[in-house]
């Protein structure tokens, strides 16, 4: 059944109506939302430190042999700065060990020169940490033992430099803000000691260990790149 | 086409935890070393047994390392020897084989390695000529704590040693001294008044 000629005048009406009612009652936009990530890793040498040198001492005929250069071992934690038992008492000095150089690979006389490098990332953050062998032309570097990372673990309980024998380390904590207690205990960058200035920061230290793989010729002077490669996690 | 806007609008959002893996550093150490310099050696005197062989084939001549005239601080490169090891006479002709006559000069042999550096000398017989030499002596040792000793050394017997680790009053730091006599032998007869001559072989390597 068709309705009316009124009629239809008044459903016209009615929907114009309905129609400017809904201009009213609903409406659609965009809005911008930002957003912004963490910041990018940042990795350099401590002031002081401008390479990791074994010196001059090394005997190129000793194929298979190798000179290894303590790092961990023989440093502070004044130099690495943390407090591994967080007594907020500076642990150790920088010892004679420090760089000492063993093996029969090398003239043991004189010390070689370990590397301390300070990575920056975003509080609290976690970082994997991979120190690649170098292969060179008649020897191998490899970080061993004697190379560490400080990892902060952000609690009570003990602060650790987690070795590099395997070349990667990883879940690597950068120093957290942490509120301060006073009497120690707990991880605190308030005080002096426990480093304002490290958080967000973690610092590693370089040794290790060269091994002659070919006879290299008296009188070589080697120069090389080690590669310290820092990822967030 | 609802779901390609959608899918353009949330981009950037899928990219975040992309770009969040990708945050990385790399930091570039300096390795660097130096291996032991090339050994070299200088002859500080050379061996002289003066006019004393005999003319006569297979004859034999020996001048001794252990016997004949004081040899000297100055002549060995170090004070420590003569202290702890007793003084030394050197370069007498053996009355026991064919030569005659005062002592002769023993050869004085420096050796530059490094700086406590511990090294191997041996010797060789070198080319015979009318005559042959065979060394023998000894070179100086730089143990721990500046004191020496002196080592054999022989044809058949290398001498393992330690060169001085600092710098002192008759040497410089990495160095030893070799002092060697031995023993010539005729090949052939030889001719009065004539000068004859040969040589032998001083080797060094690192340990």
């Amino acid at each position: 059944m068709q309705p009316t000629q009124r009629f239809k005048k008044t459903l016209l009406a009615g929907a114009l109506i309905f129609g400017t009612c809904n201009a009213f009652h609903a409406s659609a936009d965009l809005f911008p939302v930002t957003a912004g990530a963490i910041p990018d890793v940042t990795a350099g040498m401590v002031d002081g430190y401008t390479e990791l040198s074994f010196g001059t001492g090394v005997i190129g005929n000793k194929v298979g042999q190798s000179c290894a250069m303590q790092g961990k071992t023989g440093i502070a934690e004044t130099e690495l700065l943390w407090d591994a038992n967080k007594d907020e008492t500076p642990d150790g000095v920088v010892t004679a060990d420090y760089g000492k150089l063993t093996g029969t690979a090398c003239i043991t006389t004189d010390p070689g020169v370990p590397m301390v490098i300070e990575i920056e990332a975003a509080v609290g953050s976690t970082v994997t940490i991979t120190v690649p062998d170098v292969v060179g032309a008649g020897y191998t570097y490899t970080p061993t033992d004697e190379s560490c990372v400080v990892d902060f673990e952000g609690g009570t309980v003990t602060d650790t430099c987690v070795t590099l024998e395997n070349n990667t380390v990883t879940g690597i904590g950068t120093s957290l803000t942490v509120a301060a207690d006073g009497v120690g205990g707990v991880e605190d960058v308030a005080t002096i000691y426990e480093w304002a200035a490290m958080s967000g920061k973690t610092r590693m230290v370089l040794a290790g260990e060269i091994t002659i793989n070919s006879e290299i010729a008296a009188g070589s002077s080697i120069a090389d790149s080690i590669i310290v490669q820092v990822t967030y996690e | 086409m609802k779901h390609y806007k959608k899918i353009i609008k949330a981009t950037p959002l899928l990219l975040l935890p992309v770009m969040g893996s990708t945050l990385a550093t790399d930091v570039t150490v300096p390795l660097n070393f130096t291996t032991l310099p090339v050994i070299s050696m200088e002859e500080i005197t050379p061996m002289a047994f003066g006019d004393v062989l005999s003319l006569t084939q297979a004859a034999t001549c020996t001048m001794k390392v252990d016997a004949g005239t004081p040899i000297t601080d100055a002549e060995e490169g170090t004070t420590e020897v003569s202290t702890d090891a007793g003084a030394l006479s050197v370069g007498e002709l053996d009355a026991g084989t064919d030569c005659a006559g005062d002592d002769g000069q023993v050869g004085i042999y420096e050796i530059t390695s490094f700086a406590d550096a511990n090294i191997t000398v041996s010797v060789t017989v070198g080319v015979a000529t009318d005559i042959a030499f065979t060394p023998i002596g000894y070179v100086t040792n730089v143990i721990e704590g500046g004191t020496s000793t002196r080592e054999d050394l022989d044809v058949d017997t290398d001498a393992d040693v330690n060169a001085s680790a600092t710098l002192s009053a008759f040497s410089n730091a990495g160095t030893n001294r070799a002092i060697v006599g031995g023993t010539i032998t005729n090949q052939a007869t030889l001719t009065a008044g004539s000068p004859y001559a040969t040589d032998f072989n001083l080797n060094v390597v690192y340990q």
